[in-house]
């Protein structure tokens, strides 16, 4: 028997995106801007394999993020129809994103392909030109998939804690932070003589404060939301989330890597395994972020007239 | 074309569950894994005022459906008669709708792995029968009828304001409506 009070309502977990839709979302906002941040370094004739292994990096980061969202599905052999369908729907965000992961994929790999050694026989390989506007409209697209993460649980208006503006801007934060951390890490196995990974370590370490900034602020104004945000706020603060929120996201996701990153990293020279730990620690945050995101979603379900 | 709409009286409603069985004997409803419409008893007041009142939850027809609006492959939607219904062939399974719906009207049909909701019964409406629920129910709490119709009985109640719609602060304007226990 339920007992309530009318103009009460169901406060209810959200049950139906968990693990696969998270871990898509790191892998969307990550790559992508992996991807961003290799096109500004081509563009600034910096590190080669950096260019290269961090464009290659953010796609295939991306074509595994929408493997684990198509093995999300209920029909995963009908994921075609998210694009190809009789009747879609171009203002779902579902469908708007599909069309720009696949327009970003196509980008980044015709940028990234005429500098690999199989593929020197395409038409553009010699024209600068066209690269330049492959890999702009690949850092358009770039920034538009780490947008879209966030808008595609935002809009979600029965979900208050989903339901804010800052939760785009946190999630393409931490996209930024993480495909930091990713090229510095494929760079310690790449070039670790290259003078761009301390450059990528101190504004990763800038980035993280500001997300820290922007995560307690979005928290705050939250908590004196409908009642259902004030639950997801007080479930990752003080409830069974807390562990995966305040020791994951960020103790080991922001505050360890931040004191890392100032204490030891900027003060030496040459790479030292604070880099590493400090970029481990800041995938394992940003993965956790999405998880605890999304099953912090609760849903305010009206119970009665 | 009609505007299709439903009034479920709770002062009448005795809580027997008919209009569950009625679904889903009507509607092949897996009854353990999910159910079309719900009845759920609420008490209200406080010691020794106190009341039981039966609240039905079904799909609530929304005239501007955020299942339809998130849908990607057009598979929600709303058709002729004002009816919100799921295309299940064109249907991914992506569960945007059920996050979506803030009536909390879906659920996963493990047959077909896409989400499921109240139709109407269309299939019996467009036959010029009644939904299953509305024939079923002995104490005729369930009231159908076409809301554009000015002789209905389910547009009488909306238009005298005896019937009220559940959740109107989310905007999504519902064709069901409830008469509340005087």
């Amino acid at each position: 028997m339920l007992v309530l009070e009318p103009q009460h309502y169901y406060l209810l977990q959200q049950p139906w995106w968990g693990m696969l839709i998270a871990l898509y979302l790191f892998l969307g906002g990550l790559g992508a801007m992996a991807f961003c941040t290799s096109f500004y370094f081509w563009r600034r004739k910096g590190n080669g394999s950096l260019v290269v292994g961090g464009s290659i990096l953010g796609l295939i980061a991306v074509l595994i993020g929408t493997i684990f969202l198509i093995l999300d599905l209920g029909h995963p052999e009908r994921f075609y129809l998210v694009l190809l369908s009789p009747k879609l729907n171009l203002s779902s965000w579902i469908a708007i994103g599909s069309i720009l992961l696949l327009a970003f994929m196509i980008f980044t790999a015709l940028f990234v392909a005429p500098m690999l050694r199989w593929f020197r026989w395409l038409p553009w390989a010699k024209n600068e030109t066209v690269i330049r506007t492959f890999g702009w409209l690949g850092f358009i697209t770039g920034i538009g998939v780490s947008a879209y993460t966030g808008i595609l649980i935002g809009i979600v208006f029965n979900i208050p804690f989903w339901n804010a503006p800052a939760l785009p801007v946190i999630f393409m934060i931490s996209a930024f932070s993480t495909g930091l951390a990713s090229l510095i890490l494929m760079m310690l196995f790449l070039d670790r003589e290259a003078h761009e990974i301390h450059v990528m370590a101190k504004t990763d370490g800038f980035t993280m404060i500001f997300e820290l900034i922007v995560i307690s602020i979005f928290l705050l104004i939250r908590s004196y939301g409908p009642v259902a945000a004030a639950e997801s706020v007080n479930t990752i603060l003080f409830g069974w989330l807390a562990p995966y929120f305040v020791g994951g996201v960020l103790l080991i996701g922001l505050a360890i890597p931040i004191m890392l990153i100032f204490g030891y990293e900027v003060k030496r020279q040459g790479v030292t395994a604070v880099t590493a730990i400090s970029a481990i620690f800041v995938l394992i945050g940003g993965a956790l972020l999405r998880y605890v995101v999304l099953e912090a979603g609760i849903l305010q379900i009206p119970c009665c007239v | 074309m009609a505007r299709y709409g439903m009034v479920i009286d709770l002062e009448k409603c005795l809580g027997c569950e008919a209009c569950i069985a009625a679904c889903v004997e009507e509607n092949n409803v897996p009854y353990e894994k999910g159910l079309r419409t719900q009845v759920h008893r609420i008490v209200t007041g406080r010691f020794p005022n106190v009341s039981t009142i039966y609240m039905h939850r079904i799909c609530q027809h929304c005239e501007h459906p955020s299942c339809v609006t998130v849908c990607p492959t057009g598979a929600s939607f709303v058709n002729k008669d004002g009816i919100v219904l799921i295309d299940y062939e064109i249907c991914i399974g992506c569960k945007y709708c059920m996050v979506a719906c803030p009536y909390l009207a879906r659920y996963i049909h493990p047959e077909r792995r896409t989400p499921d909701k109240c139709t109407f019964c269309e299939h019996r409406v467009k036959d010029g029968k009644l939904p299953a629920c509305v024939e079923t129910c002995p104490a005729n709490a369930r009231i159908f009828g076409d809301l554009d119709n000015p002789g209905s009985e389910v547009a009488k109640l909306v238009a005298e304001n005896r019937a009220i719609p559940m959740g109107a602060e989310y905007g999504t304007r519902p064709k069901v409506f409830y008469i509340r226990p005087g």
